[in-house]
């Protein structure tokens, strides 16, 4: 029995039906489906190994738990439905998660919509309050708690409390977190909380390789990012490019395990290997080659609109890397940043975000890279923030000019209202109070663009194998339900009443 | 200053008072210091509230800082005994109490022989 076990509740412990994607639908509450349903459409139970171990687990518990096993402890991670047969032998009980208490986007804005939690706030609640995880608590388990979202427990200090959670640990916990264990484990005194700085951030040869398989075959290949965009956290770590090899390693983990699947990590995988901001044709293309010998499929985690434009404008990058890609598959996935069409406020916020073009051409970036992965076959699923600091009407009308120019470009905009993080960590969140109506008008638009570009990739793209159709109709009802109620009110609102046509 | 290793931390004491939160000056001044010293803050808190209460305090702090790594080892005291005990054995560079504390415990302060800081703490808002 290891004496260290790491887990997370199911919204995170699944591999979302071989399609992360889906794992965003825990972000929202359950609507129109019962929750059962709801959970089950985005996170499925894992395929378990014997005494409760999962096939596939989140990247960043595999890095814990890699760090411990080179540092000698007896760490595992083990699915939340078999944490009892833990329960009287563990000393330490570590949990991550991406989004603790919903409080991250798109959670924290499902929430204010709908005036309902979010399944993964539920679930993570549920995983706490379980009789295993109580049981551990009375033995005198130390229960330490971190991950992208460690931060939220600063704003829960009743249930940090109740639940009995002896450490936060906010960063990249890799070099602080044997140490850490091998204190609860002697039963020394623990701090209560613990943000890793720079001093004490792995170096790349520090970080450790994961030793079991990931969800959906992710591997990082990058961390940090150099473009300095004051809303996010990540950009705050040093920027690292991780070895070609060390990435190979970890992708035949994957591989070996039977996990087919691979999924390049990193805030901008057109930069991978660039020197600042402008990609590289050479370590992308060789990134691509590595990973396609190995993998029957692959997916992207992040791209910038930027590098996009700019990868295309100068090597035909995209057309190239697609041209690989498409031997396996018909589409690749990609999450990108717009964030404002208000050139102002991107000024103010994100200067970079358009590097090496200028900021006032903003708009022209962003339908270029559209325009680009439209004829590509990149579908990307595109982030968009109302409530920035300093935004203002005319930030905002210039956002609604730049989503009409984007209309016909293959894409989902999901709207995000601003949560306070990375260098503006210190600001208001967004509240219900502070919508406006243009705030309104953003997001019918953004419905309406994502409403009628959803269907086609259901059509066209997406769960097109036939034991996927249960699954498919279900998202296909979810979507006609969504439009139900939208339709329904829309009309009642004054500044949504001269919008009618679908896009 | 303690020694964490390659670089060395700078470590004090915090006596919390309940229901304030740290004013930015202080969180600033800290964080100043910590990098300073090497990008290392070790704090110990003490206050009559629960420990992660007490981190919750620290949100001006925490929310001010992006490099320094901060190292918050809560510690509760119910009574002057507690206080004295804590305050003794702590191996501080310097406490940093906030006035009420001062105005009311300045004698054990005075025992412990270490720099005591006055602050004003503020009123915390309600959690998110």
């Amino acid at each position: 029995m290891p004496e260290v076990v790491i887990t997370t509740d199911r919204t995170m412990m699944s591999n979302h039906h071989g399609k992360e994607f889906l794992g965003f639908v825990a972000t929202g509450p359950a609507i129109g489906l019962p929750e059962g349903l709801w959970l089950w459409i985005s996170s499925p139970k894992p395929k378990i190994l014997g005494d409760g171990e999962p096939l596939e687990a989140p990247y960043g518990l595999r890095k814990v738990e890699a760090s411990l096993i080179k540092n000698g402890i007896d760490a595992k991670i083990i699915d939340p439905d078999y944490l009892g047969k833990y329960a009287e032998e563990t000393k330490v009980l570590m949990v991550g998660h991406h989004d603790f208490f919903a409080y991250g986007p798109p959670s924290n804005e499902w929430w204010l919509i709908t005036g309902r939690e979010p399944i993964n706030r539920i679930s993570f609640a549920k995983l706490m309050e379980s009789e295993p995880v109580r049981r551990m608590k009375k033995n005198g388990t130390k229960i330490i708690a971190g991950g992208p979202a460690a931060w939220q427990w600063l704003y829960e200090p009743d249930k940090w409390k109740r639940w009995g959670v002896d450490t936060v640990v906010d960063g990249e916990a890799e070099k602080v977190i044997p140490s850490l264990v091998r204190k609860a484990l002697k039963g020394e005194e623990l701090p209560s909380y613990l943000y890793v700085g720079v001093k004490d951030v792995p170096l790349l040869d520090e970080i450790p390789e994961i030793v079991k398989p990931s969800v959906n075959g992710l591997v990082e290949i990058m961390r940090g990012c150099p473009r300095g965009c004051m809303f996010c956290s990540v950009t705050l770590r040093p920027l690292r490019h991780i070895p070609i090899e060390k990435v190979e390693r970890e992708i035949l983990v994957n591989v070996r395990a039977g996990i087919k699947r691979g999924l390049l990590h990193s805030e901008d995988v057109l930069l991978y290997g660039a020197d600042g901001v402008k990609p590289k044709e050479e370590p992308v293309i060789k990134l691509h080659e590595m990973a396609l010998k190995h993998v029957e499929e692959l997916a992207w985690s992040h791209a910038s609109l930027a590098a996009i434009r700019y990868a295309q404008e100068k090597y035909k990058l995209i057309s190239k890397i697609m041209e690989m890609v498409k031997t396996k598959q018909d589409f690749l996935g990609v999450e990108v940043g717009l964030e404002t069409g208000g050139i102002e406020l991107a000024k103010k916020i994100m200067p970079a975000k358009s590097a090496p073009y200028p900021v006032e051409s903003w708009h022209e970036t962003v339908e270029e890279a559209f325009k680009i992965m439209h004829e590509n076959d990149i579908i990307p699923a595109v982030t968009l923030i109302i409530g920035l600091p300093e935004e203002t009407e005319k930030d905002l009308l210039q956002t609604i000019e730049l989503l009409d120019r984007l209309k016909q470009y293959r894409s989902l905009i999901v709207p995000m209202m601003f949560v306070p993080m990375g260098a503006l960590k210190n600001k208001e969140f967004y509240r219900r109070e502070m919508m406006t109506d243009l705030h309104i008008e953003v997001l019918y638009k953004t419905y309406q663009h994502s409403i009628f570009w959803a269907k086609d990739i259901l059509k066209k793209y997406y769960l097109k194998s036939p034991l996927q159709f249960p699954l498919r109709g279900l998202l296909e009802f979810f979507i006609w339900y969504v439009e139900r109620k939208v339709n329904s009110f829309s009309e009642e609102l004054p500044i949504l009443s001269k919008e009618g046509a679908t896009t | 200053m303690s020694d964490s290793g390659k670089s060395i931390s700078y470590r004090a004491a915090l006596l919390l008072d309940k229901g304030k939160t740290i004013p930015q000056s202080l969180a600033l001044r800290l964080l100043q210091e910590a990098r300073r010293s090497g990008f290392r803050l070790e704090l110990v808190t003490i206050s009559e509230e629960d420990p992660p209460r007490q981190v919750n305090l620290l949100l001006p702090l925490i929310t001010a800082n992006h490099s320094v790594t901060i190292t918050i080892q809560s510690k509760k005291a119910n009574s002057k005994e507690d206080l004295e005990r804590l305050l003794s054995n702590g191996d501080f560079d310097i406490i940093y109490a906030e006035k009420n504390f001062i105005e009311n415990l300045g004698e054990i302060l005075t025992k412990t022989a270490i720099k005591v800081i006055p602050y004003d703490g503020e009123v915390a808002e309600k959690d998110a």
